[in-house]
């Protein structure tokens, strides 16, 4: 079985060089049947991981510890669940992860793209069999999930404990997902100028790709972040870690391609920046990887490893010299004719936004960076932290919420006096209500949350003006019902209303994170029967109870948790000590309501007596309600309509 | 219209400079500000020593309350400790000499870029030439009949 998983690696190496010679050598000659040959061969390389890949997970189903990865991750008493998801525990089974979403995405985008986009199909094949043929080489040569042991020992290390929670089921292959899926868009866009493709037909073809992929690397991102919370028992979501950085800077600039390329299908312009979005896009998914697995900068996700480093960095500076080369040749064939009428419109509104999504990227990038560079100028070493990213960040978060807002509110080209008077009048004052209520309203003044808080009540009501206007328009011109023209408004108008909930999800996430300006936090070492108060919460103090099982003692303190006097929960936060791994968690209590999180954290304790660290966080659950509603509103804009079908059969008539 | 243009522009860049404003309330200048300023000596993923639960930070935490039972402000502290661990646990990078850099590089870099992008607008403006009235128009793809109707729609409701 170990022999078999190492030939589909190797088989699916052969085939992959195979694939990228026979996809290049069909576009010299016109040779079909050599284009035929190729795209099956991407199909088998597709077959051969998907093999490895049942094998890797049958040897971890088993605890097959004569492999070393098996034996690294897991022990035989640990849950099945938690056994299958050591697949992406570790480096090694990462690598063979990403290859397989790879395959799986390259396959499925050839083949729904081998009428429409025929001509690019050789370059797609190559590029993407491309940078599976670096994760192959990675798994066969460097970082091999099927490594043998020449003595298997009679037990694993064990799965880490922080790792045994259902969060970290999905977040990792959500992630990985994202970073995948947009080498897809990014394939696209080297064929189009490979092949010089004036067009922006791979815009058309990779939209869905793209926002496939967005949706999933948000999702992985606040999966993570919600794993962090529950699990890591700091009481925060976000420590701007280099490893959460690296998955944020792909986001990022991914949301600027996503804006900026409709500039492009609407008036054909900014194709040389596009490219330059996609590539950097791609790259950083690529460095998100390397900085996840390499370990090159500390982070609490100690549990990767170093050794692959300088291969991603090579891998990096290749894919660099390949798509700026690319880019550099056909310059002249991307410049565009300027329609710019105005900087008060639409198209210069995305345009800042741009400017400040990558700025943000940027700032993310130089702050993750930046304690390297300070010891390679300084020779001392520092920490960038969250205190400087909250900094940095904050400002530039507001300033992108205001161009969330002000954006769908300017028309395309250019805007008129009437048009910026009708569309901004009803949220400003809103918003000026909003300021006034907050400034007065709230315990602390912070300028910030107050700002933030006035620009979110300016695009809810940018949102649901938007929403007002189209079901009553739609209302006076078929009569019908409102809530029948709501939906119906939704449903044929997908792209245009989905990205409207997308947007309200974002500002479910701003009012999440506004919140954490106003936690609140006490610590406090409690005797059974003892009460803490915090905001208008108590905090009882029950009893303390040790329990043990085949894998850990947990020590649980019991809470009762009463607002003005009444008990509303009973919280058990706990400590857990793994006797295989000699680690100990804490594993928080919390109660979740709309309005704020009640959290503690079990420290320490001594006979009956727990320390405890009790915290009051605002609006938290709003994060989670916003991440599933971005989710909704990407399924929304991506699910296909027959208009979509049509117009597709128009092209396809039109080539053919 | 063009002034108004530039005006927002320069309200965008001086929202740039709110960086110097505290990003959230400093309340007490005592044992918890000088937490927030430090990371744990651990090295678990930068983990300011405010949030750290493990026994470093404990020691960390006794040798501060130490400090500041000798009379020591939170400036005082901050030195004694850097003394002993290193700049390195310091949460954020003091602001002086070549740490400026990384506070000022990424807004130097988003004004840079939006005074670029303004001077890009004006001469793609320029190079279209402005037809008059055809503010408030989009641009409809003749392929998207749904997308005109709609406009239509929400035309006829606001006539």
């Amino acid at each position: 079985m170990i022999q078999l998983a190492n030939v589909c690696l190797i088989l699916a190496m052969i085939f992959t060089i195979y694939g990228i010679f026979t996809s290049l050598l069909s576009v010299s000659g016109q040779r079909d049947y050599l284009l035929v040959s190729a795209e099956r061969s991407l199909y088998a390389v597709f077959g051969y991981i998907i093999l490895a890949s049942f094998c890797l997970t049958l040897f971890l189903a088993a605890s097959d510890f004569r492999i070393e990865y098996v034996a690294s991750y897991t022990s035989s008493t640990l849950p099945l669940f938690y056994k299958v998801s050591a697949f992406w525990a570790g480096q090694k089974g990462s690598l063979l992860l990403w290859s397989l979403l790879l395959t799986a995405f390259s396959s499925l985008a050839i083949y729904q793209n081998r009428r429409r986009n025929h001509d690019l199909v050789p370059y797609l094949i190559a590029i993407l069999l491309a940078v599976n043929l670096f994760f192959l080489f990675l798994l066969i040569f460097i970082s091999n999930p099927f490594e043998s042991l020449p003595r298997p020992p009679r037990e694993g290390m064990g799965l880490n404990p922080l790792l045994q929670n259902p969060g970290m089921v999905f977040h990792p292959p959500s992630l990985y997902i994202g970073f995948v899926g947009f080498s897809i868009p990014f394939a696209f866009a080297m064929a189009a100028i490979i092949k010089r493709r004036r067009d922006n037909d791979w815009i058309r073809s990779t939209r869905r790709w793209t926002l496939f992929a967005w949706v999933f690397l948000t999702l992985g991102n606040l999966l993570g972040a919600q794993w962090a919370y529950v699990e890591l028992g700091w009481g925060g979501y976000w420590a701007w870690d280099p490893v959460e950085n690296a998955a944020l800077m792909p986001w990022l600039t991914g949301t600027a391609f996503l804006h900026s390329v409709m500039i492009q299908e609407k008036k054909g312009m900014l194709k040389i920046w596009n490219m330059i979005l996609i590539i950097t896009t791609f790259l950083l998914t690529i460095f998100g990887t390397f900085l996840t697995r390499s370990g090159i900068i500390s982070s609490v996700h100690a549990f990767t490893q170093t050794g692959i480093g300088s291969y991603f960095v090579i891998f990096m500076i290749l894919i660099v010299i390949f798509s700026v080369g690319c880019l550099f040749r056909r310059l002249d064939l991307l410049k565009s004719k300027s329609q710019f009428d105005s900087i008060l419109s639409r198209e210069s509104s995305f345009l800042f936004q741009n400017v400040i999504l990558i700025g943000a990227a940027f700032a993310v990038l130089w702050g993750t960076i930046f304690p390297m560079i300070s010891e390679a100028v300084r020779g001392t070493p520092i920490t960038v932290g969250a205190l400087f990213f909250n900094q940095i960040m904050v400002p530039i978060g507001i300033i992108l919420l205001l161009l969330i807002g002000v954006g769908p509110l300017i028309a395309w080209r250019k805007a008129s006096l009437g048009n910026l008077k009708k569309n901004f009048l009803i949220p400003l004052l809103a918003t000026l209500v909003a300021g006034v209520v907050l400034y007065f309203k709230l315990p602390e003044r912070q300028y910030y949350p107050i700002l933030s808080f006035m620009l979110i009540t300016f695009v809810v009501m940018t949102i649901l003006i938007e929403f007002y206007r189209g079901t009553t328009a739609r209302r006076k011109s078929t009569g019908s019902g409102v809530f029948q023209a709501f939906f119906t408004l939704i449903w044929k108008g997908k792209r245009r209303y989905g990205g409207y909930i997308v947007h309200l999800g974002v500002i479910f996430l701003y009012i999440g994170i506004t919140g954490s300006a106003f936690n609140l936090e006490r610590e406090v070492t409690m005797e059974p029967g003892e009460t803490l108060s915090i905001k208008n919460y108590t905090l009882r103090y029950d009893s303390l109870k040790n329990q043990t099982d085949e894998h850990k003692t947990s020590v649980t303190a019991t809470l009762q948790l009463l607002n003005d006097g009444e008990s509303i929960a009973v919280l058990k936060p706990q400590r857990n000590f793994y006797r295989q791994s000699e680690q100990s968690t804490t594993e928080v209590a919390i109660y979740s309501t709309l309005l704020e999180d009640v959290y503690v954290i079990f420290a320490t304790f001594d006979h009956d007596a727990v320390n405890l660290k009790v915290l009051v966080n605002p609006l938290v659950m709003w994060l989670w309600i916003g991440g599933w509603v971005m989710l909704i509103g990407t399924v929304i804009a991506i699910w296909p309509d027959r208009g979509d079908r049509r117009r597709e059969e128009v092209r396809y008539d039109v080539a053919g | 219209m063009m002034w108004r243009a530039e005006t927002l522009l320069r309200v965008a860049a001086c929202l740039s400079f709110l960086i110097w404003l505290p990003v959230s309330a400093q309340a007490q200048a005592d044992m918890d500000t000088i937490e927030q300023s430090l990371v744990c000596i651990c090295g678990c993923g930068n983990m300011i020593l405010f949030n750290c639960m493990c026994a470093d930070a404990d020691q960390m935490r006794a040798e501060i309350r130490g400090l500041i039972a000798e009379g020591k402000d939170e400036k005082e502290v901050i030195r004694v400790l850097v003394d002993r661990y290193g700049e390195i646990i310091l949460a954020a990078p003091v602001r002086e000499g070549f740490n400026l850099t990384a506070y000022v590089m990424p807004f130097l870099a988003i004004l840079v870029a939006g005074g670029l992008l303004v001077s890009f607008i004006r001469r793609w403006k320029r190079d279209a030439g402005i037809e008059p009235g055809r503010a408030d128009q989009e641009t409809l793809s003749s392929d998207d009949p749904y997308r005109q109707k709609l406009e239509e729609e929400l035309k006829s409701y606001r006539d």
